[in-house]
Protein backbone atom coordinates (compact mmCIF):
# COMPACT_ATOMS: atom_id res chain seq x y z
CA UNK A 1 0.00 0.00 0.00
CA UNK A 2 2.86 2.25 1.18
CA UNK A 3 4.40 1.20 -1.65
CA UNK A 4 1.79 1.67 -4.43
CA UNK A 5 1.19 5.36 -2.26
CA UNK A 6 4.51 5.92 -2.77
CA UNK A 7 4.23 4.95 -6.37
CA UNK A 8 1.23 7.16 -6.78
CA UNK A 9 3.32 9.61 -4.81
CA UNK A 10 6.01 9.13 -6.81
CA UNK A 11 3.85 8.85 -10.17
CA UNK A 12 1.81 12.33 -9.12
CA UNK A 13 5.50 13.99 -8.64
CA UNK A 14 6.38 12.29 -12.24
CA UNK A 15 3.33 13.69 -13.55
CA UNK A 16 3.68 16.59 -11.91
CA UNK A 17 7.29 17.14 -13.12
CA UNK A 18 6.51 16.16 -16.34
CA UNK A 19 4.13 18.76 -16.04
CA UNK A 20 5.79 21.68 -15.13
CA UNK A 21 8.21 20.29 -17.80
CA UNK A 22 5.87 20.45 -20.50
CA UNK A 23 5.01 23.67 -18.98
CA UNK A 24 8.29 24.99 -19.43
CA UNK A 25 8.45 24.24 -23.14
CA UNK A 26 4.99 25.55 -23.70
CA UNK A 27 6.02 28.83 -21.89
CA UNK A 28 9.72 29.00 -24.08
CA UNK A 29 7.66 27.84 -27.58
CA UNK A 30 4.89 30.84 -26.50
CA UNK A 31 8.31 33.02 -26.09
CA UNK A 32 9.76 31.94 -29.40
CA UNK A 33 6.40 32.43 -31.05
CA UNK A 34 6.00 35.80 -30.02
CA UNK A 35 9.67 36.51 -30.56
CA UNK A 36 9.48 35.32 -34.13
CA UNK A 37 6.14 37.68 -34.51
CA UNK A 38 7.73 40.39 -32.88
CA UNK A 39 10.73 39.69 -35.36
CA UNK A 40 8.51 39.63 -38.55
CA UNK A 41 6.61 42.32 -37.09
CA UNK A 42 9.60 44.63 -36.72
CA UNK A 43 11.62 43.21 -40.04
CA UNK A 44 10.45 44.97 -43.07
CA UNK A 45 8.68 42.64 -45.76
CA UNK A 46 11.24 41.14 -48.16
CA UNK A 47 10.15 39.37 -50.91
CA UNK A 48 13.02 38.63 -52.21
CA UNK A 49 15.10 37.22 -48.90
CA UNK A 50 16.02 33.79 -49.50
CA UNK A 51 17.45 30.86 -47.30
CA UNK A 52 20.53 31.77 -49.37
CA UNK A 53 21.00 35.20 -48.87
CA UNK A 54 24.53 36.08 -47.12
CA UNK A 55 24.52 36.88 -43.47
CA UNK A 56 25.29 40.65 -44.25
CA UNK A 57 23.15 41.28 -46.55
CA UNK A 58 20.83 44.60 -45.60
CA UNK A 59 17.68 44.38 -44.73
CA UNK A 60 15.20 45.12 -47.39
CA UNK A 61 14.38 48.25 -45.35
CA UNK A 62 17.68 49.91 -46.01
CA UNK A 63 17.78 48.61 -49.48
CA UNK A 64 15.11 50.45 -50.31
CA UNK A 65 16.33 53.68 -48.18
CA UNK A 66 19.31 53.17 -50.62
CA UNK A 67 18.05 52.77 -53.89
CA UNK A 68 15.60 55.91 -52.82
CA UNK A 69 18.23 57.69 -51.71
CA UNK A 70 20.12 57.73 -55.10
CA UNK A 71 17.21 58.37 -57.19
CA UNK A 72 16.98 61.87 -54.96
CA UNK A 73 20.37 62.53 -53.92
CA UNK A 74 22.83 61.56 -57.02
CA UNK A 75 23.04 62.53 -60.59
CA UNK A 76 21.37 59.82 -63.27
CA UNK A 77 24.62 58.88 -64.47
CA UNK A 78 26.41 58.32 -60.93
CA UNK A 79 27.14 55.02 -60.73
CA UNK A 80 27.21 53.34 -56.94
CA UNK A 81 29.51 50.12 -56.35
CA UNK A 82 27.84 47.70 -53.84
CA UNK A 83 28.61 44.14 -52.80
CA UNK A 84 27.69 41.56 -55.60
CA UNK A 85 25.35 39.90 -53.34
CA UNK A 86 23.60 43.05 -52.79
CA UNK A 87 23.68 43.92 -56.23
CA UNK A 88 22.35 40.75 -57.29
CA UNK A 89 18.92 41.22 -54.76
CA UNK A 90 19.07 44.98 -56.34
CA UNK A 91 18.76 44.14 -59.91
CA UNK A 92 16.23 41.10 -59.17
CA UNK A 93 14.18 43.89 -57.89
CA UNK A 94 14.36 45.90 -61.38
CA UNK A 95 17.11 48.61 -60.31
CA UNK A 96 19.27 50.27 -63.17
CA UNK A 97 22.94 47.78 -63.54
CA UNK A 98 24.39 50.94 -64.98
CA UNK A 99 23.32 52.62 -61.58
CA UNK A 100 24.44 49.67 -58.89
CA UNK A 101 28.16 48.12 -60.27
CA UNK A 102 30.13 46.05 -58.65
CA UNK A 103 33.19 48.34 -59.11
CA UNK A 104 33.52 51.59 -61.26
CA UNK A 105 36.42 54.23 -61.87
CA UNK A 106 34.79 57.38 -60.03
CA UNK A 107 31.81 55.03 -58.30
CA UNK A 108 30.61 55.84 -55.07
CA UNK A 109 30.85 52.94 -52.66
CA UNK A 110 27.98 51.54 -50.69
CA UNK A 111 29.80 49.84 -47.44
CA UNK A 112 28.71 48.00 -44.27
CA UNK A 113 29.93 49.71 -41.47
CA UNK A 114 33.14 51.19 -41.39
CA UNK A 115 34.09 53.98 -44.63
CA UNK A 116 37.58 53.25 -45.50
CA UNK A 117 40.11 55.98 -45.07
CA UNK A 118 39.61 59.42 -46.76
CA UNK A 119 36.46 58.68 -47.50
CA UNK A 120 33.15 60.91 -46.56
CA UNK A 121 29.98 59.50 -45.93
CA UNK A 122 27.06 60.47 -47.46
CA UNK A 123 24.34 58.95 -46.34
CA UNK A 124 23.74 56.22 -43.01
CA UNK A 125 20.99 53.47 -43.57
CA UNK A 126 20.31 51.39 -40.74
CA UNK A 127 17.84 48.65 -40.23
CA UNK A 128 15.82 47.50 -36.80
CA UNK A 129 18.27 45.04 -35.98
CA UNK A 130 20.85 47.40 -36.30
CA UNK A 131 22.88 46.59 -39.78
CA UNK A 132 24.34 49.58 -40.96
CA UNK A 133 24.71 50.37 -44.85
CA UNK A 134 26.94 53.45 -45.41
CA UNK A 135 27.05 55.74 -48.82
CA UNK A 136 30.22 56.84 -49.11
CA UNK A 137 32.78 58.70 -51.43
CA UNK A 138 35.98 57.32 -51.58
CA UNK A 139 37.80 59.96 -52.96
CA UNK A 140 36.14 63.08 -52.42
CA UNK A 141 37.14 66.29 -54.60
CA UNK A 142 39.45 68.45 -53.17
CA UNK A 143 39.42 71.84 -54.30
CA UNK A 144 42.55 73.83 -54.96
CA UNK A 145 43.89 76.58 -52.89
CA UNK A 146 42.17 79.17 -55.08
CA UNK A 147 38.99 77.15 -55.32
CA UNK A 148 39.03 77.24 -51.37
CA UNK A 149 39.63 81.09 -51.23
CA UNK A 150 36.77 82.05 -53.43
CA UNK A 151 34.45 79.67 -51.41
CA UNK A 152 36.00 81.44 -48.32
CA UNK A 153 35.30 84.91 -49.59
CA UNK A 154 31.90 83.93 -51.66
CA UNK A 155 30.63 83.09 -48.46
CA UNK A 156 32.15 86.12 -46.63
CA UNK A 157 30.28 88.27 -48.78
CA UNK A 158 26.94 86.61 -48.12
CA UNK A 159 27.35 86.35 -44.15
CA UNK A 160 27.84 90.35 -44.86
CA UNK A 161 24.85 91.20 -46.75
CA UNK A 162 22.64 92.58 -44.28
CA UNK A 163 19.34 90.80 -45.45
CA UNK A 164 21.09 86.96 -45.32
CA UNK A 165 19.53 87.59 -41.87
CA UNK A 166 21.64 83.98 -41.16
CA UNK A 167 21.78 82.79 -37.19
CA UNK A 168 23.13 79.86 -35.51
CA UNK A 169 24.08 77.09 -37.46
CA UNK A 170 23.38 78.70 -40.58
CA UNK A 171 25.60 81.28 -39.92
CA UNK A 172 28.66 78.92 -38.90
CA UNK A 173 28.15 77.38 -42.15
CA UNK A 174 28.81 80.64 -43.83
CA UNK A 175 31.24 81.46 -41.45
CA UNK A 176 33.06 77.98 -42.50
CA UNK A 177 32.22 78.34 -46.19
CA UNK A 178 31.43 74.72 -45.76
CA UNK A 179 29.04 74.49 -48.30
CA UNK A 180 29.09 73.31 -51.66
CA UNK A 181 30.16 75.89 -54.50
CA UNK A 182 27.53 75.76 -56.60
CA UNK A 183 24.85 76.47 -54.07
CA UNK A 184 27.58 79.03 -52.66
CA UNK A 185 27.66 80.58 -56.44
CA UNK A 186 23.32 80.76 -56.26
CA UNK A 187 22.68 81.66 -52.85
CA UNK A 188 24.88 84.76 -53.41
CA UNK A 189 22.89 85.98 -56.73
CA UNK A 190 19.87 85.64 -54.69
CA UNK A 191 21.33 87.42 -51.80
CA UNK A 192 22.27 89.93 -54.52
CA UNK A 193 19.42 90.09 -56.36
CA UNK A 194 16.39 88.84 -54.31
CA UNK A 195 17.50 90.03 -50.99
CA UNK A 196 16.80 86.14 -49.93
CA UNK A 197 17.20 86.07 -45.92
CA UNK A 198 18.93 82.39 -45.22
CA UNK A 199 16.84 80.48 -42.20
CA UNK A 200 18.61 76.78 -42.30
CA UNK A 201 21.20 74.57 -43.99
CA UNK A 202 19.35 70.73 -43.67
CA UNK A 203 21.27 68.21 -43.98
CA UNK A 204 20.27 66.18 -47.14
CA UNK A 205 18.19 62.89 -46.35
CA UNK A 206 20.21 60.31 -44.21
CA UNK A 207 23.50 62.24 -44.06
CA UNK A 208 25.71 62.38 -41.09
CA UNK A 209 26.79 65.52 -39.23
CA UNK A 210 30.11 64.95 -40.40
CA UNK A 211 28.66 64.60 -44.18
CA UNK A 212 30.07 66.76 -47.31
CA UNK A 213 29.47 70.66 -47.84
CA UNK A 214 26.07 71.93 -47.49
CA UNK A 215 24.56 71.38 -50.57
CA UNK A 216 20.60 72.33 -49.16
CA UNK A 217 19.53 75.74 -48.16
CA UNK A 218 16.19 76.91 -46.57
CA UNK A 219 15.13 80.77 -47.45
CA UNK A 220 12.32 81.99 -45.47
CA UNK A 221 12.19 85.60 -46.58
CA UNK A 222 12.79 87.71 -49.78
CA UNK A 223 12.86 91.39 -48.53
CA UNK A 224 9.64 91.89 -47.02
CA UNK A 225 8.03 88.79 -48.10
CA UNK A 226 7.78 85.73 -46.54
CA UNK A 227 8.48 82.34 -48.76
CA UNK A 228 5.44 80.39 -48.47
CA UNK A 229 3.40 78.59 -51.35
CA UNK A 230 1.80 80.63 -53.33
CA UNK A 231 3.24 83.98 -52.34
CA UNK A 232 4.56 86.12 -55.46
CA UNK A 233 7.83 86.47 -53.78
CA UNK A 234 8.00 82.80 -53.78
CA UNK A 235 6.75 82.64 -57.72
CA UNK A 236 9.33 85.10 -58.61
CA UNK A 237 12.33 82.93 -56.63
CA UNK A 238 11.27 80.20 -58.96
CA UNK A 239 11.20 81.14 -62.10
CA UNK A 240 14.52 82.62 -61.57
CA UNK A 241 15.68 79.51 -60.48
CA UNK A 242 14.18 76.99 -63.18
CA UNK A 243 15.77 79.63 -65.31
CA UNK A 244 19.21 79.08 -64.34
CA UNK A 245 21.77 76.89 -66.51
CA UNK A 246 24.25 74.25 -65.08
CA UNK A 247 26.33 74.23 -62.79
CA UNK A 248 24.33 76.28 -61.03
CA UNK A 249 21.26 75.01 -62.07
CA UNK A 250 19.46 73.60 -58.66
CA UNK A 251 18.47 69.87 -58.71
CA UNK A 252 14.85 70.27 -56.34
CA UNK A 253 13.21 73.25 -55.76
CA UNK A 254 10.28 73.10 -53.10
CA UNK A 255 8.12 75.65 -51.63
CA UNK A 256 6.93 74.85 -48.29
CA UNK A 257 5.46 76.59 -45.14
CA UNK A 258 8.56 76.60 -43.97
CA UNK A 259 10.11 78.59 -47.11
CA UNK A 260 12.31 77.74 -50.53
CA UNK A 261 14.05 74.67 -50.29
CA UNK A 262 16.84 74.64 -52.78
CA UNK A 263 19.25 71.77 -52.81
CA UNK A 264 21.90 70.00 -55.09
CA UNK A 265 22.69 66.31 -56.04
CA UNK A 266 25.78 65.54 -54.29
CA UNK A 267 28.91 66.02 -56.57
CA UNK A 268 32.26 64.67 -55.71
CA UNK A 269 33.81 68.37 -56.83
CA UNK A 270 31.52 71.23 -57.10
CA UNK A 271 34.53 73.45 -57.10
CA UNK A 272 36.36 71.94 -59.79
CA UNK A 273 32.28 72.59 -61.96
CA UNK A 274 32.21 76.04 -60.47
CA UNK A 275 35.78 76.57 -61.89
CA UNK A 276 35.11 75.23 -65.48
CA UNK A 277 32.80 77.73 -66.41
CA UNK A 278 34.90 80.55 -65.35
CA UNK A 279 38.88 79.17 -65.90
CA UNK B 1 15.51 80.00 -75.00
CA UNK B 2 17.82 78.47 -72.30
CA UNK B 3 20.74 78.26 -75.65
CA UNK B 4 19.82 81.79 -76.28
CA UNK B 5 20.53 82.90 -72.59
CA UNK B 6 23.39 80.93 -72.04
CA UNK B 7 24.60 82.80 -75.04
CA UNK B 8 25.26 85.21 -71.69
CA UNK B 9 28.24 83.03 -71.14
CA UNK B 10 30.05 84.98 -73.88
CA UNK B 11 30.03 88.76 -72.11
CA UNK B 12 33.10 89.22 -70.28
CA UNK B 13 33.96 91.39 -67.34
CA UNK B 14 36.74 93.48 -66.04
CA UNK B 15 37.56 93.60 -62.70
CA UNK B 16 40.38 96.27 -62.52
CA UNK B 17 42.31 97.21 -58.98
CA UNK B 18 44.65 99.84 -58.05
CA UNK B 19 47.52 100.30 -59.81
CA UNK B 20 50.24 98.65 -58.34
CA UNK B 21 53.19 101.01 -60.14
CA UNK B 22 52.86 103.33 -63.16
CA UNK B 23 51.37 106.56 -63.16
CA UNK B 24 47.54 105.73 -61.89
CA UNK B 25 46.66 104.73 -58.55
CA UNK B 26 43.16 103.71 -57.07
CA UNK B 27 41.59 103.60 -53.68
CA UNK B 28 42.24 100.22 -52.01
CA UNK B 29 38.35 99.80 -51.16
CA UNK B 30 37.51 100.60 -54.72
CA UNK B 31 38.26 98.38 -58.05
CA UNK B 32 37.09 98.70 -62.09
CA UNK B 33 34.98 96.64 -63.77
CA UNK B 34 34.91 96.51 -67.72
CA UNK B 35 33.09 93.96 -69.94
CA UNK B 36 33.48 92.52 -73.42
CA UNK B 37 31.48 90.15 -75.69
CA UNK B 38 34.29 88.34 -78.27
CA UNK B 39 31.92 85.71 -79.46
CA UNK B 40 31.43 86.15 -83.31
CA UNK B 41 27.74 83.73 -83.64
CA UNK B 42 26.59 85.17 -79.74
CA UNK B 43 23.49 87.52 -79.61
CA UNK B 44 23.79 90.61 -77.79
CA UNK B 45 23.07 90.35 -74.62
CA UNK B 46 22.51 92.42 -71.21
CA UNK B 47 24.57 91.65 -68.06
CA UNK B 48 23.56 92.18 -64.16
CA UNK B 49 26.58 93.12 -61.93
CA UNK B 50 25.69 92.44 -58.42
CA UNK B 51 27.65 93.11 -55.94
CA UNK B 52 27.17 90.07 -53.03
CA UNK B 53 27.69 91.81 -49.77
CA UNK B 54 26.37 95.75 -50.78
CA UNK B 55 22.40 95.38 -51.39
CA UNK B 56 22.61 98.67 -53.04
CA UNK B 57 25.61 98.13 -55.40
CA UNK B 58 24.82 97.00 -58.66
CA UNK B 59 25.44 97.83 -62.35
CA UNK B 60 23.61 96.82 -65.41
CA UNK B 61 24.88 97.03 -69.05
CA UNK B 62 22.21 96.70 -71.62
CA UNK B 63 22.71 95.76 -75.53
CA UNK B 64 26.42 94.21 -75.30
CA UNK B 65 27.54 92.72 -78.69
CA UNK B 66 29.63 91.25 -80.07
CA UNK B 67 33.34 93.37 -80.00
CA UNK B 68 31.85 95.60 -77.45
CA UNK B 69 34.38 95.84 -74.62
CA UNK B 70 32.29 98.28 -71.79
CA UNK B 71 33.50 101.48 -69.95
CA UNK B 72 35.35 100.85 -66.56
CA UNK B 73 33.13 101.36 -63.46
CA UNK B 74 34.77 102.03 -60.30
CA UNK B 75 33.32 99.83 -57.67
CA UNK B 76 33.88 98.57 -53.69
CA UNK B 77 35.99 95.86 -54.04
CA UNK B 78 34.41 92.45 -52.84
CA UNK B 79 32.06 89.76 -54.66
CA UNK B 80 30.28 89.98 -57.57
CA UNK B 81 27.74 87.73 -59.13
CA UNK B 82 27.36 87.82 -63.13
CA UNK B 83 24.14 87.41 -64.55
CA UNK B 84 23.06 87.73 -68.45
CA UNK B 85 19.87 87.85 -70.68
CA UNK B 86 19.52 88.36 -74.37
CA UNK B 87 18.91 91.74 -75.10
CA UNK B 88 16.01 92.66 -76.08
CA UNK B 89 14.59 89.88 -74.18
CA UNK B 90 11.47 90.22 -71.88
CA UNK B 91 11.70 91.80 -68.58
CA UNK B 92 9.81 88.67 -67.77
CA UNK B 93 12.94 86.97 -68.42
CA UNK B 94 14.90 85.85 -65.59
CA UNK B 95 18.75 86.70 -66.43
CA UNK B 96 21.48 83.51 -65.73
CA UNK B 97 24.08 83.42 -63.12
CA UNK B 98 27.28 83.17 -65.16
CA UNK B 99 29.74 83.66 -62.66
CA UNK B 100 31.30 85.36 -59.58
CA UNK B 101 34.13 87.63 -59.68
CA UNK B 102 36.09 88.84 -56.77
CA UNK B 103 37.20 92.38 -57.25
CA UNK B 104 40.11 93.30 -55.37
CA UNK B 105 41.88 96.77 -54.76
CA UNK B 106 45.15 95.91 -56.41
CA UNK B 107 44.34 93.61 -59.15
CA UNK B 108 42.99 94.11 -62.21
CA UNK B 109 41.25 91.39 -64.22
CA UNK B 110 39.13 90.11 -67.40
CA UNK B 111 36.47 87.76 -67.01
CA UNK B 112 36.44 87.23 -70.66
CA UNK B 113 33.07 85.49 -72.71
CA UNK B 114 34.87 83.75 -75.73
CA UNK B 115 34.79 81.51 -78.11
CA UNK B 116 32.17 80.60 -80.51
CA UNK B 117 28.23 80.03 -79.14
CA UNK B 118 28.33 76.58 -79.26
CA UNK B 119 31.27 76.39 -76.80
CA UNK B 120 31.03 79.19 -74.68
CA UNK B 121 33.57 79.95 -72.35
CA UNK B 122 34.31 82.44 -69.64
CA UNK B 123 37.73 83.63 -68.85
CA UNK B 124 39.51 85.43 -66.77
CA UNK B 125 42.76 87.47 -68.06
CA UNK B 126 44.71 89.46 -65.10
CA UNK B 127 45.49 93.29 -67.32
CA UNK B 128 48.45 94.46 -66.66
CA UNK B 129 47.62 98.41 -65.49
CA UNK B 130 51.70 98.90 -64.93
CA UNK B 131 52.21 101.51 -67.68
CA UNK B 132 55.93 100.75 -69.51
CA UNK B 133 58.32 103.69 -69.94
CA UNK B 134 57.42 107.26 -71.76
CA UNK B 135 58.26 105.82 -75.24
CA UNK B 136 56.88 102.90 -74.98
CA UNK B 137 53.53 101.15 -75.26
CA UNK B 138 52.56 97.81 -73.79
CA UNK B 139 50.01 95.67 -76.01
CA UNK B 140 48.77 92.58 -75.65
CA UNK B 141 46.32 90.70 -78.22
CA UNK B 142 42.66 89.21 -77.49
CA UNK B 143 41.74 86.84 -80.16
CA UNK B 144 38.17 87.26 -80.78
CA UNK B 145 38.00 86.48 -84.07
CA UNK B 146 36.88 82.92 -85.33
CA UNK B 147 37.57 83.64 -88.94
CA UNK B 148 41.41 83.18 -87.87
CA UNK B 149 41.88 79.71 -86.39
CA UNK B 150 45.88 81.07 -84.71
CA UNK B 151 47.10 84.78 -85.66
CA UNK B 152 50.74 85.63 -85.68
CA UNK B 153 50.46 89.58 -84.29
CA UNK B 154 53.63 91.98 -84.71
CA UNK B 155 54.46 95.52 -85.08
CA UNK B 156 55.38 95.97 -88.83
CA UNK B 157 59.15 96.33 -88.42
CA UNK B 158 59.04 96.38 -85.07
CA UNK B 159 59.08 93.24 -82.23
CA UNK B 160 56.66 90.57 -82.39
CA UNK B 161 53.44 90.39 -80.14
CA UNK B 162 52.07 87.23 -80.48
CA UNK B 163 52.78 83.81 -82.24
CA UNK B 164 50.14 81.26 -83.03
CA UNK B 165 47.51 82.68 -80.82
CA UNK B 166 44.70 80.94 -81.12
CA UNK B 167 40.65 81.61 -80.85
CA UNK B 168 39.66 82.74 -77.61
CA UNK B 169 43.00 83.13 -75.84
CA UNK B 170 45.12 86.15 -74.71
CA UNK B 171 48.53 86.79 -75.16
CA UNK B 172 51.01 88.37 -72.64
CA UNK B 173 51.76 91.81 -72.91
CA UNK B 174 54.54 93.22 -74.60
CA UNK B 175 56.57 96.92 -74.94
CA UNK B 176 57.19 98.13 -78.01
CA UNK B 177 57.45 101.29 -79.49
CA UNK B 178 55.09 104.31 -79.31
CA UNK B 179 53.56 106.21 -81.96
CA UNK B 180 51.73 105.95 -85.49
CA UNK B 181 52.33 102.61 -87.11
CA UNK B 182 50.84 98.99 -88.32
CA UNK B 183 49.99 95.85 -87.36
CA UNK B 184 50.77 92.83 -89.32
CA UNK B 185 48.49 90.70 -88.18
CA UNK B 186 48.69 86.90 -90.37
CA UNK B 187 45.98 84.34 -89.96
CA UNK B 188 47.15 80.92 -90.40
CA UNK B 189 46.44 80.25 -94.16
CA UNK B 190 45.93 83.87 -95.28
CA UNK B 191 47.91 86.23 -96.76
CA UNK B 192 49.38 88.96 -93.45
CA UNK B 193 47.45 92.09 -93.02
CA UNK B 194 48.61 95.47 -92.15
CA UNK B 195 46.10 97.18 -90.20
CA UNK B 196 47.11 100.78 -88.60
CA UNK B 197 47.11 101.41 -85.08
CA UNK B 198 48.06 104.49 -82.97
CA UNK B 199 49.83 103.86 -79.94
CA UNK B 200 50.37 106.76 -77.28
CA UNK B 201 53.65 106.10 -75.04
CA UNK B 202 53.26 105.27 -71.16
CA UNK B 203 49.80 103.59 -71.86
CA UNK B 204 48.89 99.82 -72.19
CA UNK B 205 46.50 98.48 -74.64
CA UNK B 206 44.18 95.21 -75.30
CA UNK B 207 44.33 95.02 -79.02
CA UNK B 208 40.65 93.28 -80.01
CA UNK B 209 41.57 91.05 -83.03
CA UNK B 210 37.95 90.48 -84.23
CA UNK B 211 35.99 89.49 -87.35
CA UNK B 212 35.24 91.45 -89.93
CA UNK B 213 32.97 91.53 -93.08
CA UNK B 214 36.02 90.46 -94.98
CA UNK B 215 38.85 89.55 -93.24
CA UNK B 216 39.96 90.95 -89.84
CA UNK B 217 39.92 94.14 -87.75
CA UNK B 218 41.72 95.51 -84.73
CA UNK B 219 40.23 97.44 -82.33
CA UNK B 220 42.45 99.12 -79.36
CA UNK B 221 41.24 99.01 -76.42
CA UNK B 222 43.22 101.53 -73.66
CA UNK B 223 43.70 99.58 -70.10
CA UNK B 224 46.16 102.07 -68.84
CA UNK B 225 47.70 105.08 -69.84
CA UNK B 226 50.11 107.75 -68.27
CA UNK B 227 48.54 111.19 -67.11
CA UNK B 228 49.00 113.44 -69.73
CA UNK B 229 48.22 110.93 -72.52
CA UNK B 230 44.63 110.13 -72.40
CA UNK B 231 41.29 111.88 -72.76
CA UNK B 232 38.23 110.67 -71.61
CA UNK B 233 35.88 109.54 -74.56
CA UNK B 234 38.02 108.11 -76.93
CA UNK B 235 41.11 106.89 -78.49
CA UNK B 236 42.90 106.56 -81.49
CA UNK B 237 40.16 105.47 -83.95
CA UNK B 238 37.80 108.06 -82.45
CA UNK B 239 34.68 105.99 -81.38
CA UNK B 240 34.66 105.71 -77.52
CA UNK B 241 31.47 104.59 -75.05
CA UNK B 242 31.03 107.20 -72.09
CA UNK B 243 29.72 106.15 -68.65
CA UNK B 244 27.21 107.50 -67.11
CA UNK B 245 28.30 107.45 -63.35
CA UNK B 246 31.48 109.15 -62.96
CA UNK B 247 34.46 107.41 -61.71
CA UNK B 248 36.36 108.08 -58.09
CA UNK B 249 38.74 110.67 -58.68
CA UNK B 250 41.53 108.29 -57.73
CA UNK B 251 40.74 105.99 -60.92
CA UNK B 252 40.11 108.67 -63.17
CA UNK B 253 43.31 107.85 -65.07
CA UNK B 254 42.26 104.29 -65.62
CA UNK B 255 38.83 105.16 -66.02
CA UNK B 256 39.40 107.61 -68.89
CA UNK B 257 41.27 104.22 -70.51
CA UNK B 258 38.43 102.14 -70.20
CA UNK B 259 36.07 104.55 -71.51
CA UNK B 260 38.61 104.72 -74.19
CA UNK B 261 37.52 101.17 -75.31
CA UNK B 262 36.21 101.65 -78.79
CA UNK B 263 33.91 99.64 -79.58
CA UNK B 264 32.00 99.80 -76.14
CA UNK B 265 29.14 101.34 -78.37
CA UNK B 266 25.79 100.26 -77.28
CA UNK B 267 26.96 99.59 -73.86
CA UNK B 268 25.35 101.26 -70.78
CA UNK B 269 26.17 101.49 -67.51
CA UNK B 270 24.05 102.44 -64.44
CA UNK B 271 24.27 102.19 -60.72
CA UNK B 272 21.21 100.49 -60.02
CA UNK B 273 19.36 102.77 -57.24
CA UNK B 274 18.69 99.63 -54.81
CA UNK B 275 18.41 96.02 -54.64
CA UNK B 276 15.43 95.71 -56.23
CA UNK B 277 15.83 97.84 -59.54
CA UNK B 278 12.94 97.71 -61.74
CA UNK B 279 14.55 96.07 -64.31
CA UNK B 280 14.65 93.56 -62.88
CA UNK B 281 12.19 91.29 -62.42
Amino acid sequence: MTDRRSARAGAHRASSGRGRKLGLVLAAALVAVACLVAGFALWPDDPSASTDEPANLPGAGAREDLVEWTGTELPADTPVAVPAALRTVLLEAGEDPARFVTSASGALQVVDGTPPAGAVVLARFEDPVGEVLLVVDPAPGVPTPEETDRRARLAAAVLANPGTGAEGDAAEVLRTADLDARLLSLLSVLVAQFDVRVADFPAAPAEPADGPPARRVLLDRSGPDRLTPGSPAADRLTTFLAAQLPPFAPDTVEVTADGLLIGFRYASAPDAMVTSRTP
Amino acid sequence: MRRLVRAAGVVALVAAGSVGGGTAQAADTNGLLRLAHLSPDTPAVDVYVDAVADPDAGITLEGVSYGAVSDYQDVPVGSYTVSMRQAGASPDTPPVLSTTVEVTGDTARTVAGVGLFADLGLAIIDDSLQTPPADQSRVRILAGASNAETIDVGIAGGPSVATGLAFADTSEYVDVPAGSTSLTVAAEGQAPAELPVDLAAGSVYSLVVLDADQGLRVEPVLDAAGAAVVPVGGVETGAGGTADTGPSASLVVLAAGSAAAVVAAGTRFRRRPGRHATHRP
